[in-house]
């Protein structure tokens, strides 16, 4: 169980200047916890030794005691992620018998495969050049479908509906 | 024996100076300051008294909680941060210069239009004549939740209801009601909420704060370095940084946070009940006495752990002198600050000698403050 989480170290962060990033560390190794946390979490993106997800637009990476989270905006708000964060870890580290451990790696689809399903216009909206450029982000989990504004017209939804399914 | 726990509190719960003295001598750094380790105790300390405060309150998230220098400062910050040329306000009759002095001086600045529900001399206020004030020109209310002279406690919940449903936000000053009444702020619905850390939430002077509801931007009130997103030359968006300029009280809010955990520990409602039986007590104990006049509720009205008072046609000051001199006795003469409360009373000549408790008053103290009151009354006569 965690008990304490200390904040080691904050900084602006890299993708949105507006925002911080911060190193954490939990006062108990989080290890053995990662294959339970990628069981529960959907869209979590596990290797052995670490795992990475999102809550909104909020990253959290967890790897032995460290927890790293990005894009908060002040030190009040990344306080209140860290109660969060620690009340959910603590949650799945009593549930543990009742989980089973996952250990599969995230799957990201082909950016050609997201490609096919995008309006193909290259209108900028999502704030990329082209489609193609679009679908090599949400590949990645680097950018969220909705930024694609066209592709929530009615005439695309079955598009839509593809497109998601398909994404992690 | 101390009676002017409305003015400030008197003495304070020992863990409140224990915490300003090991927050002084043992951590010292600045929150959002540094990276350090004794930078990340004085930010989670900081964060850990932001939560107390949001947990009394009732409000969701600690982020919610702006701390300021007391209320005076919360209430300039909304009152400032929202009205702008020619906007209407409405407010009631017996506010705090706190809130009074602002209106009056965008009155002069700004040409701003204050309408006043009025509040009757037994402490009452009508929710009609409120709603019969707000007009779409109406930009914000502002209520206080307790006259600091009249004590009070009035209906926000139904006032901020109503102003509300016109789309009006309101702003309660809960300076003499924080720590005396239980207050949640989802309850009541409010936009906004200020309180001062130095009365009857038993915290040292220089501390206080402002709730501000999710969703919700002022204009600041101060721009300056707030440890967070030092490239940008302007103010964060963010509550609480956003309204944070300047280095923070961490001393006196070290010691805020002591308090708040004391209230939380020793519970609000055992704290509202004692306050309250203890003025029921002070106004049974002078009821027999002719020529003391009270001043608000009829006794056994909830109130703010305040009475306000008068002697026959004797001046409250003198009274205060003599109470202080002969009895060892500490109350407060005068105005109290909110002469728009003495036009209700009809003592703004006069002023009133007021009584007001706090959490370490006792049963035995009144019934010397009973006995002193009555004595000076019957060498009056
Ligand atoms: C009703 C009311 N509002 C505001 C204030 C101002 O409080 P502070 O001086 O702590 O800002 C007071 C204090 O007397 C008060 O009684
Ligand atoms: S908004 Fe959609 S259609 Fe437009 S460029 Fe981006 S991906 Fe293509």
């Amino acid at each position: 169980m965690i008990k304490k989480i200390t904040v080691v170290e904050t900084s602006p962060c890299m993708a949105d200047k507006t925002k911080l990033k911060g190193i954490t560390e939990a006062d108990c190794d989080l290890a053995d916890l990662l294959p339970y946390i990628n069981a529960e979490v959907k869209r979590a993106d596990y290797k052995p030794g670490s795992i990475s997800f999102k809550r909104g637009i909020i990253g959290f990476t967890i790897m032995n005691k460290n927890i790293n989270i990005t894009k908060f905006d002040n030190l009040t708000h990344l306080y209140e992620l860290l109660d969060w964060v620690k009340e959910f870890l603590n949650d799945i580290e009593a549930r543990k018998n009742s989980i089973t451990p996952c250990y599969d790696l995230l799957k990201y689809p082909a950016p050609t495969e997201i490609y096919k399903l995008l309006p193909k216009t290259n209108c900028g909206q999502c704030g990329e050049r082209s489609c193609m450029a679009f679908a090599g982000k949400l590949s990645r989990m680097n950018a969220e479908p909705e930024q694609c504004v066209p592709m929530y017209n009615e005439e695309n939804s079955e598009k839509l509906k593809l497109l998601k399914e398909i994404l992690p | 024996m101390y009676f002017d726990n409305s003015a400030t509190s008197f003495p304070k719960p020992e863990c409140v100076y224990n915490a300003v003295m090991d927050y002084m001598k043992n951590v010292g750094a600045s929150p959002g300051r540094g990276t350090y380790a004794k930078a990340e105790e004085a930010n989670r300390l900081l964060y850990q008294t932001r939560k107390a405060a949001a947990r009394l309150f009732g409000a969701p998230r600690p982020s919610n909680i702006v701390f300021t220098a007391n209320s005076t400062e919360a209430i300039n910050l909304v009152i400032k941060g929202i009205l702008r040329q020619g906007d209407h306000v409405i407010t009631t009759s017996c506010e705090h210069n706190a809130v009074w002095r602002p209106l009056k001086k965008l009155e002069q600045s700004l040409g701003i239009v204050v309408h006043t529900i009025p509040c009757s001399p037994d402490g009452s206020i009508s929710v009609k004549d409120a709603e019969s004030l707000l007009s779409p020109l109406v930009r914000l209310a502002v209520f206080v939740h307790s006259s600091n002279v009249i004590g009070s406690v009035f209906p926000v919940g139904e006032l901020t209801e109503i102003a509300r449903k016109h789309g009006v936000p309101v702003l309660v000053d809960a300076s003499q009601t924080a720590g005396c009444v239980p207050i949640d702020v989802e309850e009541l619905g409010v936009d906004y909420l200020a309180f001062t850390g130095h009365k009857g939430l038993m915290g040292p002077s220089g501390t206080g704060g402002l709730y501000i509801r999710d969703g919700l931007v002022l204009d600041t009130l101060k721009e300056g370095g707030t440890g967070s997103m030092a490239v940008s030359p302007f103010q964060p968006e963010d509550a609480p940084d956003r309204y944070e300029a300047g280095t923070i009280n961490m001393a006196g809010l070290a010691g805020f946070k002591a308090s708040l955990e004391f209230i939380d520990e020793t519970g609000i409602e055992e704290i509202s009940r004692h306050k309250q039986s203890l003025i029921t007590r002070l106004m049974e104990g002078l009821e027999s006495e002719s020529d003391i006049i009270m001043y608000g509720p009829p006794s056994g009205v909830l109130r703010s752990g305040l009475l306000s008072l008068n002697i026959g046609g004797a001046s409250p000051y003198d009274i205060a002198a003599l109470l202080d001199k002969r009895y060892g006795i500490m109350t407060r003469a005068g105005l109290h600050c909110a002469p728009q409360a003495h036009r209700v009373l009809g003592t703004v000549e006069t002023g009133t000698l007021r009584v007001s408790v706090g959490w370490f008053n006792t049963k035995q103290q009144i019934d010397t403050l009973v006995l002193a009151l009555k004595e000076i009354a019957q060498e009056l006569r």
